[in-house]
Parts: C-alpha cells; sequence; structure tokens
C-alpha cells in the first residue's frame, strides 16, 4: 500500500544536463507539458470551423470555449478595471494552466504539479516582480505611496510602513502556499480514504461514498482555486494600475 | 461584405435568424424571470454570483487562515535577516512575527472589504435589472447596446 504522500514524489523520466544544472525532464514536468496540450487542443478545438458555416447555434466546445473566455474576460474587466485588459492574454493563459493542471491531477494515477510548492511560488513570484514593475512603470516613485495609506498620521508611519511592506511581500506566499495547501489536502485526504476501502472489507462501501463525495468536492476546489488564483492576480494588478 | 450580392442574401436571412433568436432569448428570459437571469450569470461566469454560494465560505475561510498564517511567517523570516545583517538577533524577529500579524489582520480586512464591496455592487446591480433593464453600470449598458444592434 502506497502512503498518502508517494504520489507527490518527483521521479526523473529522462535524465538531462545543462551547463552543470540538472534539468532533468521530471513527471512533474510531464504533465506541465500536458496541461499546456490539454488547454491548447481545447482551445484551438473551440476556435474550430464549424461542419455548417451559418450556423447560429455553436457547438458546445466553441461554447465552452466562449463560456472561459468571458468568465476570465468578466474578472478582469470587474476586478482590475478597463486599462487591466492589457494583462488579459497573461491572466487567461495563468488561469487556464492551473485550470488545466487542478483538473489533470484529478485523473488517478495522474500527477497534480500544483501540489508542488515550487511550480506555485515561481508563478507568484513572476506575478508579484511583474505587478511590481508594472506598478513603478505607470507610477513612478510615487508607487512607494501605497506603503503609506491616506489619511493616516505622520508618526503612524513608523508602525504602518512596516506593516504595509510586510503585508506586500507576503502576497507571492499566501498567492503560492493557498493552492499548494488546498491541492495537497486534497489529495491526500482522497488517498488516506482510498486505503480504508479495501482493509475494512464489506463495509469499505462507506469510504468508497466518501470517496465520490470527496472526488467532487476536490474537482470544485481544482475549479475554485484556478479562479482564485488568477482573481488574486487581478486584484493586486488593480492596485498596481491604480493604487488604492 | 454588402457588395457581394449572392452574400448579402445570405446576410440578412441570418441577420433575420439572429433577431428572431435574440427576440426568443429575450421572451424567454422574460418569462423565466429572475430564475433564467440567475442561472445565466451561474453558466457563463460562476466567478461573479455563484462564488458566495454556500461552499466558497470554505474557500473563504481557507483563504483567511493562510493570511493569518503566511503574514507572521514573512515578517519574521523579513526580521530574522535584518538581525543577522546587524547582529541584533531577538530584536527584529519579534518585531517582524508581531508586525507580520498586524499586517495579516489588515490583509483579512481588506479581503472582507473586498467581499463586502462586490456583495453591494451586485445587490445594486441585481436591483437595477428588475427595475429598468438599461442599467448606468457599464457592462449593462454594454450588453443593453448589443442587443439593442442585434434586434435592429
Amino acid at each position: 500500500m502506497a502512503g498518502p504522500l508517494e504520489q507527490f514524489e518527483v521521479k526523473t523520466l529522462f535524465p538531462l544536463e545543462f551547463v552543470g544544472q540538472d534539468v532533468s525532464f521530471t513527471n512533474a514536468s510531464l504533465w506541465m507539458v500536458l496541461s499546456v496540450v490539454f488547454v491548447c487542443v481545447l482551445l484551438l478545438g473551440s476556435l474550430r470551423r464549424q461542419e455548417r458555416d451559418d450556423s447560429l447555434v455553436p457547438s458546445a466546445w466553441q461554447s465552452l470555449g466562449e463560456s472561459l473566455y468571458e468568465t476570465v474576460s468578466g474578472m478582469v474587466q470587474e476586478t482590475a478595471g478597463r486599462d487591466g485588459r492589457l494583462f488579459f492574454p497573461f491572466i487567461f493563459t495563468l488561469f487556464m494552466f492551473i485550470l488545466a493542471a487542478n483538473l489533470l491531477g484529478m485523473i488517478p494515477g495522474g500527477f497534480s504539479v500544483t501540489s508542488h510548492l515550487a511550480v506555485n511560488f515561481s508563478l507568484a513570484l513572476l506575478i508579484f516582480v511583474g505587478v511590481t514593475v508594472v506598478g513603478f512603470a505607470r507610477h513612478g516613485l510615487k508607487y512607494f505611496g501605497l506603503f503609506m495609506p491616506h489619511g493616516a498620521p505622520l508618526w503612524t508611519a513608523v508602525i504602518l510602513i512596516p506593516i504595509e511592506l510586510i503585508s506586500y511581500c507576503t502576497r507571492p506566499f499566501s498567492l503560492a502556499l493557498r493552492l499548494f495547501a488546498n491541492m495537497t489536502v486534497g489529495h491526500v485526504l482522497l488517498k488516506v480514504f482510498a486505503g480504508f476501502v479495501v482493509p475494512l472489507g464489506l463495509f469499505g462501501i462507506v469510504p468508497v461514498g466518501v470517496l465520490v463525495a470527496l472526488n467532487a468536492l476536490e474537482l470544485m476546489v481544482a475549479v475554485i482555486q484556478a479562479y482564485v488564483f488568477s482573481i488574486l492576480t487581478c486584484v493586486y494588478l488593480s492596485e498596481a494600475l491604480h493604487m488604492h | 461584405m454588402k457588395e457581394e450580392g449572392g452574400r448579402k442574401f445570405d446576410n440578412l436571412e441570418g441577420e433575420k435568424a439572429l433577431t428572431n433568436l435574440s427576440l426568443r432569448i429575450d421572451s424567454l428570459r422574460g418569462e423565466l424571470g429572475r430564475g433564467g437571469d440567475e442561472g445565466d450569470g451561474e453558466g457563463s461566469g460562476e466567478g461573479g454570483r455563484g462564488m458566495h454560494g454556500g461552499m466558497s465560505g470554505m474557500s473563504l475561510g481557507a483563504r483567511v487562515m493562510v493570511e493569518l498564517l503566511v503574514a507572521p511567517g514573512v515578517g519574521g523570516v523579513l526580521g530574522y535577516s535584518l538581525d543577522g545583517l546587524w547582529g541584533t538577533l531577538p530584536l527584529f524577529l519579534v518585531l517582524g512575527v508581531v508586525l507580520g500579524g498586524a499586517a495579516g489582520v489588515l490583509n483579512v480586512k481588506r479581503l472582507s472589504d473586498r467581499d463586502d464591496e462586490k456583495r453591494e455592487r451586485e445587490a445594486y446591480e441585481a436591483g437595477d435589472k428588475e427595475g429598468d433593464k438599461g442599467g448606468d453600470k457599464e457592462c449593462g449598458e454594454g450588453r443593453g447596446k448589443e442587443e439593442e444592434w442585434q434586434v435592429r
């Protein structure tokens, strides 16, 4: 019986070395590539021309692509505002990648890439640095004003600036950790309950029932966490763009 | 497109069909009333209304927990590295953890502010939709125009 944490093990598939660095192709790399391929197939498929050129009702595939687009586009517009539209391609890519990685991780025997802090933190750090660069590019040195709330008395700056600074630096960590915790906990829980099924014999039906419910919950968490990750990116972006 | 004779006919037919479809959708929406509207919101973008219902409470809770746990940690690490730099070991570590805790609470407060704001806006939009279809909100106006264009 495999332990509940074995599913997260990174195994080397093709050993590779580049300038003295270990850049082996691992199962994590494989599932990231699979996620990208999955997203590409999904979206390119939704762009496919229909058999009847003039049919008004979109195919199910096209509707899926459109509703994904509209969800993210609505989110960007609502959260980051009109000038946030500029960053829509990035947010959409981010959302689709995390969604695909989360959902592919739900396949039994699959590997959920987003349950690895290295992956999540790289994404979060990219966003953190990107957002900071956008903020400075747009506001110049005035961007430091973000660390001093409006209308606060000057002497409180001694406390407020460190607090705001820490709160700002927390972002990549909380972003990465949230996704990591959600995915890891879900998969560990699934594995633990799966471990009860056979030893319980006839009563194994009870954990199976729990597993069915957990699977549904995990699918929902996969979608929600992808959404939360990208909406928080939008929120940070909005702050960098409008400074409030 | 209008220059091509054969194409024009197709387009006209298509436009007519589109008009019919949009009229039908409108009438069906009207019949369904608010129920239909809600279903639409959940289908096209679960972010809008769907996120607040039911299970989102758990994910909100997880977010709050992560904020509260991470902030003192980050503060502590920042403080500890400052201590390493200046050789004042306990001072900035303690300060960092305490200020980090404050930052965590601040983040949670902002989270709840955002949530309140969103809820208020949604309530406002829902009320607006019931009363007058062409709201003064940007998205509402855009949709109204689009529908008008299609009917025309």
